[in-house]
């Protein structure tokens, strides 16, 4: 136990102390500062408006489309002709031109510019007018505009319970945090998993592994390396989300600070775009914005958070004894390619069963394959997303565990004579008989 | 006392026997040369004695405890090609290993205090072993062979890529090791240091233990009865009664070799019965190497790699 921990210190020390691991640990979260900090930037000081004069030969929508903080509207009753000349020498960007509308079918407007209008005006200038249209089309059937303004403000929302003794969440939200989390999984059993085949190829090529092996056993200098490699993993998922949770907060408090300062400016972050400057908007994008909150909350966060680790744990430990054998075989980096594939195989087949299973979470294929200790890893954490019986839990999290163990002894069979072969390249029979013969 | 007793050692992979019931015993504070082709089966037996392999039969005895499965702790091994993590700093590589033997984190530094200074790596403490020269980078594996004090050294082809300035510090090194009372055993194919160092050697072939003795009683074993005699004249050609026949004349000095039922001061008095002055007389004793490629020959028909 003693030199396991001692191996296992190296390993993670002179891991975490590298400047590699230092740049990627802050970079990510950093990153994801940026790319908030980009876009807050792009919409907080976009302060270049938009100038339209608007031509309304209808007369029923030009003091109906209100400005914004980008966008400014100017009524105007001279000739199109004209205005279509004259509005670069007045200080305008473009003409916004209204015929004379059929309320069945609204067609002719036009925007006349050297510019492109951009999506988001753009679309914000037709639900503007389609919203008018809709109040006179109404009106026109004897409908009273406050009636329409309180149909406007209906909502309905399907909530789901589960009655397996799951917890209720939305069904979108479950499949993208779900597939974050195999993906996510997926990912980290490839890049911890490289890095233990790395390592033990290390040894091996520098010819260490002799000096070491005349004081520890194989065994040893393989379960200390997966679990000191397993735990800058570990070390990293907690830095990223310390940093990530002060990230969140610090981003809460600005923006919230500056959305009450833009009261009635429209712009919220929390759906990331623009919004109309009409308050009715402004409280819509508010609502979403706090139900989605109120969904995230939904989801079962600590059984996730709960999952998510213990599947990484022994999901990388099953992988990494493999890339570990793997890495004790071969001679050279070339020779990793034949034998990686075999190992990483199940890995991308558990890929495609999660997207196979995303439209159907509790099918067959789901349900066996959060089973099987190959897939588990990367499955099952999607279920957790949308509630998992806990029996069924208890069962695939105890396969797993035995199917670890399994595969760290099969691996360390290879392992300790994998490392002392050098010199002729190793076929996948040959690997097949070191794991039949008793000592080494 | 015999420190290490290797009794009916084999061991067999795949097919092929890489080492084939060999015995041998290690007098304590010897130094003891372990010879063979490349191939013969030295390090396989090194890997068993220093219980990286098992052996598939036959028991290996250390300071008097068959099998013990702590052995490792009483052994320090350099293997002929050296190993050092090339990224970590010397001072904590040496601390690392020397912990991965048993000592503590204290007693690793007090050695090691003592061994950089006495080795001159001292000013190296803080390097990444790969920025280390080569001959550095051996005196710190050197170090970390025998940090824990083992009392059996195995050292295999420890001047390999050493200049003479190093070879002869390592040389006292283990002399001095051998005065505080550690055993070494030596592999190498290189005969003139085994000569030079070695009190007792084996020799192994193919697997099998050939030979075993002091290099002394080898000698005198394997000796050819030829002597060189070195006169003051060119001599008359010599007389066929003569006690011994001539095998090689230049000059004024001939190699002999001497005919059954005589001894050296025959051929002494035949010379001065001639009235010949003799400069320089001895005896010609088989070198390690030409015993070593005797017997290789004689036991295969190959010949060996030297």
């Amino acid at each position: 136990m003693h030199k396991i921990w001692l191996i296992l210190q190296r390993e993670y020390v002179s891991r975490v102390k590298k400047k590699s691991f230092i740049i990627t640990t802050l970079l990510v979260p950093i990153g994801f500062l940026l790319l908030f900090a980009v876009q807050f930037i792009l919409i907080a000081f976009n302060t270049d408006t938009l100038r339209i004069v608007v031509k309304d030969d209808s007369g029923k929508f030009a003091q109906r489309i209100k400005d914004t903080e980008t966008l400014y509207f100017k009524k105007s009753d001279e000739q199109l002709n004209l205005l279509k000349l004259n509005y670069r020498q007045e200080g305008f960007d473009g003409v916004l031109y209204i015929p004379q509308l059929n309320l069945d079918n609204p067609n002719g407007i036009v925007y006349f510019s050297d510019k492109l209008l951009g999506l988001s005006a753009k679309s914000y200038i037709q639900s503007e007018i389609k919203d008018e249209l809709r109040k006179l089309k109404l009106s026109e059937m004897g409908v009273d505009d406050k009636v329409y303004n309180q149909v406007q403000k209906l909502q309905v929302n399907i909530s789901e319970e589960a009655t397996g003794g799951g917890s209720s969440a939305n069904t979108g939200l479950a499949t993208a945090a779900g597939f974050i989390m195999g993906f996510l999984m997926y990912m980290v059993i490839f890049i911890y998993g490289a890095m233990v085949m790395r390592g033990v190829m290390e040894e091996k090529t520098n010819r260490i592994v002799e000096v070491i092996l005349s004081s520890v056993r194989p065994f040893q200098l393989m379960l200390g390396k997966i679990v000191g490699i397993g735990a800058v993993g570990l070390t990293q998922f907690l830095i990223w989300v310390v940093l990530m949770t002060f990230i969140n907060l610090g981003l809460g408090v600005f923006a919230g600070g500056y959305l009450s300062k833009m009261q009635g400016g429209g712009m919220s972050l929390g759906s990331g775009g623009f919004n109309a400057g009409n308050e009715q908007q402004m409280e819509q994008a508010l609502f979403i914005a706090q139900s989605m909150q109120e969904q995230i909350e939904s989801l079962p966060m600590a059984t996730m958070i709960f999952g998510f680790l213990f599947y990484f744990l022994f999901g990388y430990i099953m992988y990494a004894a493999l890339f570990a054998a793997v890495g004790s075989a071969v001679n050279d980096e070339s020779e990793t390619q034949s034998l990686t594939f075999p190992v990483s195989l199940p890995i991308i087949i558990s890929i495609f069963i999660l997207s196979a299973i995303m439209e159907a979470p509790n099918s067959g294929l789901a349900f066996w394959s959060s089973l099987i200790p190959l897939f588990s890893p990367i499955i099952m954490p999607f279920r957790i997303a949308f509630g998992v019986s806990w029996t069924q839990l208890l069962v695939s999290m105890t396969l797993l565990v035995l199917g670890a163990l399994a595969m760290v002894w099969l691996a360390a069979k290879i392992y300790r004579t994998g490392i002392l072969m050098y010199g002729k390249k190793v076929t996948l029979p040959e690997i097949g008989r070191w794991l039949f013969r008793s000592a080494a | 006392m015999d420190l290490l007793i290797i009794e009916g050692v084999t061991k067999v992979f795949e097919n092929t026997k890489a080492v084939d019931n060999i015995s041998l015993r290690v007098p304590q504070q010897s130094i003891y040369g372990l010879l063979g082709p490349n191939g013969a089966g030295k390090t396989t037996l090194i890997r068993m004695i220093t219980d990286i392999l098992y052996q598939d039969k036959g028991s290996i005895t250390l300071n008097g405890i068959p099998d013990n499965s702590q052995r490792s702790l009483y052994i320090g091994y350099m293997p002929e090609e050296r190993g050092l993590y090339k990224k970590m700093k010397v001072g904590e590589q040496l601390l690392y290993l020397a912990q991965l033997k048993n000592l503590t984190a204290k007693q690793a530094k007090e050695k090691l205090t003592y061994w950089s200074e006495r080795l001159s790596v001292t000013d190296w403490w803080n390097k990444q072993v790969g920025e280390l020269s080569k001959g550095m980078q051996q005196k710190v594996q050197f170090i970390a062979t025998v940090i824990h004090e083992p009392k059996l050294i195995i050292l295999d082809e420890p001047f390999s890529g050493l200049d003479p300035i190093n070879t002869n510090l390592i040389k006292d090194e283990i002399y001095n090791l051998k005065e505080m009372g550690a055993t070494i055993l030596f592999s190498t194919h290189r005969m003139e240091q085994v000569e030079e160092i070695c009190e007792r050697i084996a020799l192994v072939n193919k697997g099998k233990l050939i030979l075993e003795g002091a290099v002394g009683d080898l000698k005198n074993r394997f000796k050819e009865h030829k002597y060189q005699i070195t006169c003051a004249e060119t001599p008359d050609t010599v007389l066929p009664d003569a006690p011994f026949e001539v095998l090689n004349q230049i000059g004024k000095q001939l190699i002999i070799r001497i005919k059954e039922g005589y001894h050296s001061n025959h051929i002494l008095e035949y010379f001065i019965g001639k009235g010949v002055h003799i400069h320089a007389f001895h005896e010609i004793l088989p070198s390690i190497n030409e015993i070593f490629i005797n017997q290789v020959h004689q036991n295969s028909n190959q010949i060996p790699v030297v």
